[in-house]
C-alpha cells in the first residue's frame, strides 16, 4: 500500500458526481425540486455524517493528502514566516491561537506540533510566544479520541494543545476544553490563524453558470424511479438520481453584498460554471468576527485557484452520496472575498494540482508587508510542492527495481519521515539490506527511529510498525523490533506476522521459552504456518 | 537512456583520461627494477607533491575543455542552486543590521568552471533578491573566479551571462586559491584587497577543495606520523615531461617532532584529532587552509564559505579506522574533511553548519566567521530545514533510481519531479522517453501546464553535460503536442550544440511540412537520402512534398 492507493480511495470517495441527469423513465418520484445545491437534501447533512460517525468516518474518508509530515512541515513554514511578518506587533502577553478546523484523526495536528516546536526554536523573536493549538471539530465523538491519544498528550500536558467542538459554518465563539476559556469576538488580541484542509469541500457550495453575460443558478432535482421501489422505502445514494434546472439572477441573491459582488465579477468573465462555497463564506465570516479582522487561513484541498479553470464545457463536480458529499473548492472566491476585504491572497494556480493550497490574510488594522509569508509560499508551496510532489511519490517507487537503499533514505528523509512513504518502500528496503554498510546502516537506524516516533494512526493496510519491525529483524536489532510488533499489536491486536517475529526475536535473543509461546500462538492463528513450525521445532531441539 | 546516475557515476569512477584516472598512490602494484628507475621526487610530504602541480597543470592547459571529462554535473544545476541562493539571502538576513548599504556585498565562486552553477544562482539570485524590503537595494556582485584564464574568456562570451554582465551583477577574475590575497575584477578594473571589503565576502566552493592539496598524517598508539612520498619513472622517460601515468610511487611515515605548521592555527585543528584518538588516519586539508586563511585576510575576517563537495563531516573511531584500512585512494578521491575545515572556523569563534547523515554522498557545509559573532538564527534555520531535512541536493540524483522503469507513472508525476528539480534540463533526459509515453490522453489544462514547465526548463539550459541533449527531447515533446515551431527551434539549437543528428533530421523536415513549408522539408528530406538512401520516410516525405508543390503549381 502506498500513496497512490490513499490517493485512489480519495479519488473514489464521495458517492455518485454530478451531472447525474439521467433520462427520467415516465414513473418517477420526485423527492425535491429546484433546490440550491446549498440547501439540505433529502434530510442528511454531511456534518450529521462527520457527527455521529466520529473518527471512523476518517477510516473511509481521505485524510492523508494533508495529514502528513510533510505537509506539518510546510504548514510550520508558514505560520513561522507569519508570525515573523507580524512579529513587531503581536502582543506577547496574550496567546496566539492555531485552529485547526475539522481535525479529523488529528494526524495532521500532531505533524504540525511537532514541527512548530521544533521550528519555532530556532528564532529567538518568536521564543515567548504563548502558542495555541486547538483542533477542533463537529463531532463530540472526535474530541474524546484526542483526549486519549497517547502521541497527542506531551502537547495537550504543555498547555500547547487544546480541544473544542467547534462548527464554523454556525458559531463565531469557541469553547476551548481544557483552558475551560471561550474565545469570541472582541477577546482576541492576536490574529487568529486558522487551518482548513480537506474541510470547505464538506460544507454548503451553490452552483452559478455564466452563459453570454448572463448569470443563472443551477438548481437540482431529486428524484427516483416510482418503480420497482415503493414509495416510502428507505433512500438509498443508489435509488437517488438528479437532474437540474437553471434560474436567472437578476437581483441581489444573497444577503451579503460581498457575495452579490463577487458573483457580479464572476459574471463578467467567460462562459463558465462556477462552484461557490457559501458554507466556507459562513465560516470566514464567523472567523473574522471571531477574530476581530485579524485572521490567516491556510487551506489545502480538492479545488479550483484560478478563474480560468471553471471556463469551458467542463463542469464542476459535486456530490451527493450516502457519506460525506465531496465537492472541488473554489479557492479562487474565498481569496477574492479577503482581497476585496483589502486582505491578501497566495495560492497554487498549476490546475493539473491534486491537492491546491492557499493562504489566505487579513491584517486590516494591523498592515504588515508579510514578506516572509510570500517568500515561505512561494519557495515551498508553489515551487516545491512537497505535498503534491510526494504524494506521486508512489509512482515513482512502484517501478523501482534497481534502487538502492540510499535512495530510500533519501525518499524518506524528504519526506519528513513519513510512516506512510515506509510502509511503500518497505519491502524494498528490506530487500535492500544485505551488504549494508556501516554508514548506511547508522542512516537507517536514524530514519527508522524518526519514522515510529512520526506514527500517529495506525490502519491494517499501512501499518508502518509491521515494516518498522521486519526492517529492525533484519538489522538484528531485536529489542526494537520487539517494540515495533509490541506496537502493532497494540493499536490493531495481534496478527500472524508479528507473532511469527516477536517469536523469532525472542529466539534470537536466546530466550527459547518465550519464542515457543510466539510461534505457538501463530500456529494456533494459522495452523499450517512453516515458519513458525520450524520455529517450535528448532527451539524445541535447544530446549531438550 | 542517461540518468542522473550516469553524471554520477562519471565522477565516482573516472575515465582513463582524467587525471588520477589511475592510482599512482597504489603502493601495490608491481614495480619496474630499482636499477631502471630514475628518482624524481624523494621522501616528500604529500601536500608539497609534484602531484597537485601536475594536476594545476591539466585544468590549466585543458581550460573549459577539463569539464568535459571531469564532470561537473553534481553541483552544476538548478536545484543546488536554489538552495544556496536561500542560504546565502539568510544570511544577509541575519546580517542586514550590520551590512554597509553603501559598500558592494560580493559573492566569490572558487573554480567556477563551466559556469553552469553561477549561471543557476544568478538566476535564483536576481528572481528572489527583491523578496524582503530590508535586502533591497543592496549592491550585489556575483565575480565568478578560476585559475585558468582560457575559463574566463569563455564566459565572457557566453551569451547567457550578458543579462548579468550588463546589470553589473556579475564579473570574473583569475584567482589562484592561496598564493594572492589580491582579486582584480576583469570587467570593473576594481581590485579586491585586504582591508578593503566593508561587507561580508560570501565564497562558494563547490567541486573545490577536493582537489586542492592535502597532507596525511597517521596517530600510532597516540604517536604522530606524517606521509613522505617518494616518487619515480622509467630511465626511458628521463627528460620528458612529468606525466601522472609515467610515475610510479613509494610511502614512508616520518614522526613529526614538535609542531607540524608554522601557523598555530593548523595545529590547534591537528591536535584536536590528537586529543581524541590514539589510532587514526588523517587527511589534513592543507590547500583548503591555504585557501580560506587567503580569503580570511582579504575579507577582513568577514567570511562566509559554502561548500558542496564528496567528503566526511564528523569524525569519530569508526571514520578513522575506515580511512586507515582504505590507505590511500586515488588522490581526487580524498574526501573532502569537513570537519577539520568547521573546526578551523569554530577555533576562531565563527560558526560551522554541516550535513550530518553519514550516508550521504554528496556534503554541504556553511562556514561563517563574523567579528564579533552574530546569532544568524535565520541562517541556521534554513540549513537545517533546506540542507539537513530535505536535501534536495542528494535527493534529486537518488531520485534516478525511483524514476528507472517508471512506465506506469502520469503525466502529473513528472510534472511534479521537474517542479522539484527547479525544472532540471537534465531531468527530462532521465525521463523524457517515459514522458513522451505519458502524453497519451494529455489534457488541454495538463497541456497548459506542461508547456509552462517546458519553458522554464528551457531557460535553465546553460552548458549541457555531453549525452544529455535535453534538446532532442523537448523537441520531440513539442512535435507530440503539435507545437511544430517551438519543436523546429529545439532541433535547431540542438544541431548548434551537438551537431546534426538522426533524430533532427527526422522531425526538421516533419517540422517545416507541418507549417506547410514544402520547399525547406523537402531539402532537408533529400539531405536524409544523402546520409541513408534507402530512408522511408524520407522518400515517402519527398514525394508528399512534391505533390504538394505540384498542387500549387
Amino acid at each position: 500500500m502506498g500513496y497512490r492507493d490513499l490517493y485512489a480511495k480519495f479519488l473514489k470517495f464521495g458517492g455518485r458526481s454530478s451531472p447525474a441527469i439521467e433520462p427520467m423513465s415516465e414513473r418517477v418520484e420526485f423527492l425535491e425540486t429546484d433546490k440550491s445545491l446549498s440547501e439540505p437534501r433529502l434530510g442528511k447533512g454531511q456534518e450529521d455524517n462527520f457527527k455521529t460517525a466520529g473518527i471512523s468516518a476518517w477510516r473511509q474518508a481521505p485524510f492523508n493528502p494533508t495529514s502528513n509530515p510533510f505537509t506539518g512541515r510546510a504548514y510550520a513554514e508558514l505560520i513561522l514566516a507569519f508570525l515573523f511578518d507580524a512579529r513587531a506587533w503581536l502582543k506577547r502577553d496574550e496567546p496566539i491561537y492555531i485552529l485547526e478546523l475539522g481535525a479529523g484523526t488529528g494526524a495532521f495536528a500532531f505533524h504540525c506540533l511537532k514541527e512548530l516546536q521544533t521550528q519555532k526554536s530556532f528564532f529567538s523573536e518568536l521564543q515567548g510566544l504563548d502558542l495555541r493549538y486547538v483542533m477542533t471539530d463537529v463531532a463530540e465523538k472526535n474530541v474524546a479520541s484526542w483526549e486519549v491519544h497517547e502521541r497527542l498528550r506531551l502537547f495537550q500536558n504543555s498547555g500547547l494543545l487544546d480541544y473544542a467542538v467547534y462548527r464554523p459554518e454556525r458559531e463565531d465563539s469557541v469553547v476551548v476544553r481544557h483552558a475551560g476559556i471561550t474565545l469570541q469576538p472582541g477577546g482576541l488580541r492576536n490574529p487568529l490563524i486558522v487551518i482548513a484542509n480537506y474541510f470547505f469541500d464538506k460544507t454548503r457550495q451553490d452552483l452559478f453558470r455564466i452563459s453570454d453575460g448572463r448569470l443563472q443558478e443551477i438548481l437540482v432535482n431529486s428524484y427516483r424511479d416510482a418503480q420497482p421501489v415503493p414509495s416510502g422505502d428507505p433512500l438509498t445514494s443508489e435509488s437517488v438520481k438528479m437532474s437540474e434546472t437553471y434560474r436567472e439572477i437578476t437581483d441581489a441573491r444573497y444577503a451579503d453584498a460581498r457575495l452579490n459582488a463577487l458573483l457580479e465579477e464572476y459574471r463578467q468573465q467567460k462562459d463558465a460554471t462556477i462552484l461557490f462555497p457559501i458554507g466556507a463564506f459562513d465560516c470566514v465570516r464567523n472567523l473574522r468576527r471571531l477574530s476581530g479582522d485579524k485572521l490567516i487561513l491556510i487551506a489545502s484541498g480538492k479545488g479550483v485557484t484560478t478563474v480560468e479553470h471553471f471556463e469551458g464545457p467542463e463542469q464542476p463536480t459535486y456530490s451527493m452520496g450516502g457519506g460525506a458529499a465531496s465537492c472541488k473548492v473554489n479557492f479562487h472566491a474565498i481569496g477574492r472575498y479577503f482581497e476585496n476585504l483589502g486582505g491578501r491572497t497566495l495560492s497554487t494556480s498549476d490546475s493539473t494540482l491534486i491537492v491546491q493550497t492557499t493562504m489566505n490574510m487579513l491584517l486590516s488594522q494591523n498592515p504588515c508587508s508579510v514578506e516572509y509569508s510570500r517568500y515561505a509560499f512561494d519557495e515551498i508551496i508553489i515551487r516545491r510542492n512537497p505535498i503534491n510532489y510526494l504524494c506521486q511519490c508512489r509512482e515513482f517507487l512502484q517501478g523501482a527495481t534497481h534502487a538502492n537503499i540510499t535512495s530510500y533514505l533519501s525518499f524518506l528523509r524528504m519526506s519528513n519521515f513519513d510512516p506512510v512513504a515506509l510502509s511503500s518502500c518497505g519491502e524494498k528496503i528490506l530487500q535492500a539490506l544485505d551488504g549494508i554498510n556501516r554508514n548506511r546502516e547508522e542512516s537507517l537506524v536514524e530514519v527508522l527511529e524518526s519514522t515510529a516516533a512520526n506514527v500517529y494512526e495506525v490502519q491494517s493496510d499501512q501499518n508502518a510498525y509491521l515494516w518498522l519491525g521486519r526492517i529492525y529483524f533484519g538489522l538484528r536489532l531485536y529489542d526494537d523490533c520487539l517494540k515495533m510488533f509490541e506496537a502493532s499489536e497494540q493499536a490493531l491486536g495481534p496478527d500472524i506476522d508479528s507473532l511469527y517475529f516477536m517469536g523469532a526475536c525472542h529466539e534470537a535473543k536466546g530466550d527459547h521459552a518465550t519464542a515457543r509461546q510466539y510461534y505457538g500462538r501463530a500456529l494456533d492463528a494459522d495452523p499450517k504456518h512453516e515458519h513458525a513450525h520450524a520455529g517450535i521445532q528448532r527451539t524445541a531441539d535447544h530446549s531438550s | 537512456m542517461m540518468s542522473y546516475r550516469d553524471l554520477f557515476g562519471s565522477w565516482m569512477e573516472p575515465d582513463a583520461s582524467t587525471p588520477g584516472s589511475r592510482s599512482i598512490l597504489d603502493f601495490n602494484k608491481p614495480r619496474g627494477r630499482v636499477e631502471d628507475q630514475e628518482i624524481v621526487e624523494s621522501d616528500q610530504r604529500l601536500s608539497e607533491s609534484l602531484l597537485w602541480r601536475l594536476t594545476e597543470e591539466f585544468y590549466q592547459q585543458s581550460g573549459i575543455g577539463a569539464w568535459k571529462e571531469v564532470p561537473f554535473y553534481a553541483t552544476s544545476n538548478p536545484f543546488i542552486a536554489r538552495t544556496y541562493v536561500e542560504l546565502l539571502l539568510a544570511f544577509l538576513l541575519d546580517y542586514e543590521p550590520w551590512l554597509k548599504r553603501d559598500e558592494p556585498v560580493y559573492f566569490l565562486e572558487l573554480g567556477a568552471g563551466t559556469g553552469a552553477f553561477a549561471f543557476y544562482l544568478l538566476k535564483e539570485l536576481q528572481a528572489k533578491k527583491n523578496s524582503f524590503s530590508e535586502l533591497q537595494g543592496l549592491d550585489l556582485r556575483y565575480v565568478m573566479t578560476d585559475f585558468a584564464e582560457k575559463n574566463l574568456a569563455f564566459w565572457e562570451s557566453h551569451e547567457k551571462f550578458r543579462p548579468f554582465m550588463e546589470t553589473g551583477l556579475l564579473d570574473f577574475a583569475v584567482y589562484r586559491s592561496g598564493a594572492e590575497d589580491d582579486i582584480v575584477l576583469r570587467r570593473s578594473g576594481r581590485s579586491l584587497r585586504p582591508g578593503e571589503l566593508k561587507n561580508p565576502l560570501l565564497v562558494i566552493a563547490n567541486y573545490f577543495f577536493i582537489a586542492l592539496a592535502y597532507d596525511i598524517f597517521r596517530l600510532e598508539n597516540g604517536d604522530l606520523q606524517q606521509l613522505r612520498l617518494t616518487f619515480s619513472r622509467d630511465r626511458n622517460h628521463s627528460g620528458d615531461p612529468l606525466t601522472l601515468d609515467t610515475l610510479e610511487c613509494a610511502k614512508s611515515y616520518a614522526a613529526v617532532q614538535g609542531e607540524a605548521f608554522p601557523d598555530a592555527r593548523w595545529n590547534a585543528v591537528l591536535d584536536s584529532y590528537k586529543r581524541d584518538f590514539q589510532n587514526a588516519t588523517i587527511p589534513f586539508p592543507v590547500g583548503a587552509f591555504q585557501c580560506v586563511q587567503s580569503l580570511q585576510t582579504l575579507s577582513g575576517d568577514k567570511l562566509v564559505l559554502l561548500i558542496s563537495d564528496e567528503g566526511f563531516t564528523a569524525v569519530d573511531d569508526k571514520v578513522h579506522q575506515e580511512l586507515f584500512v582504505q590507505d590511500l585512494p586515488l588522490w581526487r578521491s580524498f574526501r573532502v574533511n569537513f570537519h577539520a575545515i568547521a573546526q578551523y572556523f569554530k577555533d576562531q569563534g565563527g560558526q560551522s553548519f554541516s550535513t550530518t547523515d553519514k550516508a550521504l554522498w554528496l556534503h554541504t557545509s556553511m562556514n561563517i566567521l563574523i567579528q564579533p559573532d552574530r546569532a544568524l538564527e535565520r541562517t541556521r534555520y534554513v540549513f537545517h530545514q533546506r540542507v539537513i531535512e530535505e536535501n534536495p541536493i542528494n535527493y534529486l540524483f537518488y531520485c534516478e533510481d525511483l524514476l528507472r522503469d517508471g512506465s506506469r507513472m502520469t503525466l502529473s508525476a513528472y510534472l511534479a519531479f521537474l517542479r522539484m528539480t527547479n525544472y532540471d534540463p537534465v531531468a527530462v533526459v532521465c525521463f523524457g522517453d517515459n514522458l513522451y509515453q505519458a502524453l497519451k490522453g494529455i489534457t488541454a489544462r495538463e497541456e497548459e501546464v506542461l508547456i509552462e514547465a517546458l519553458d522554464r526548463t528551457i531557460e535553465h539550459i546553460y552548458v549541457l553535460p555531453p549525452n544529455y541533449n535535453a534538446y532532442l527531447f523537448l523537441g520531440r515533446i513539442y512535435h507530440r503536442l503539435g507545437l511544430y515551431k517551438d519543436c523546429l527551434h529545439m532541433f535547431e539549437e540542438s544541431e548548434k550544440s551537438f551537431g546534426p543528428d538522426e533524430q533532427s533530421l527526422y522531425f526538421i523536415p516533419l517540422c517545416h511540412e507541418s507549417q506547410g513549408d514544402c520547399e525547406t522539408a523537402l531539402r532537408y528530406y533529400r539531405r536524409i537520402l544523402e546520409t541513408d538512401p534507402d530512408s522511408v520516410h524520407a522518400r515517402n516525405g519527398i514525394l508528399r512534398m512534391e505533390a504538394a508543390l505540384y498542387d500549387r503549381h
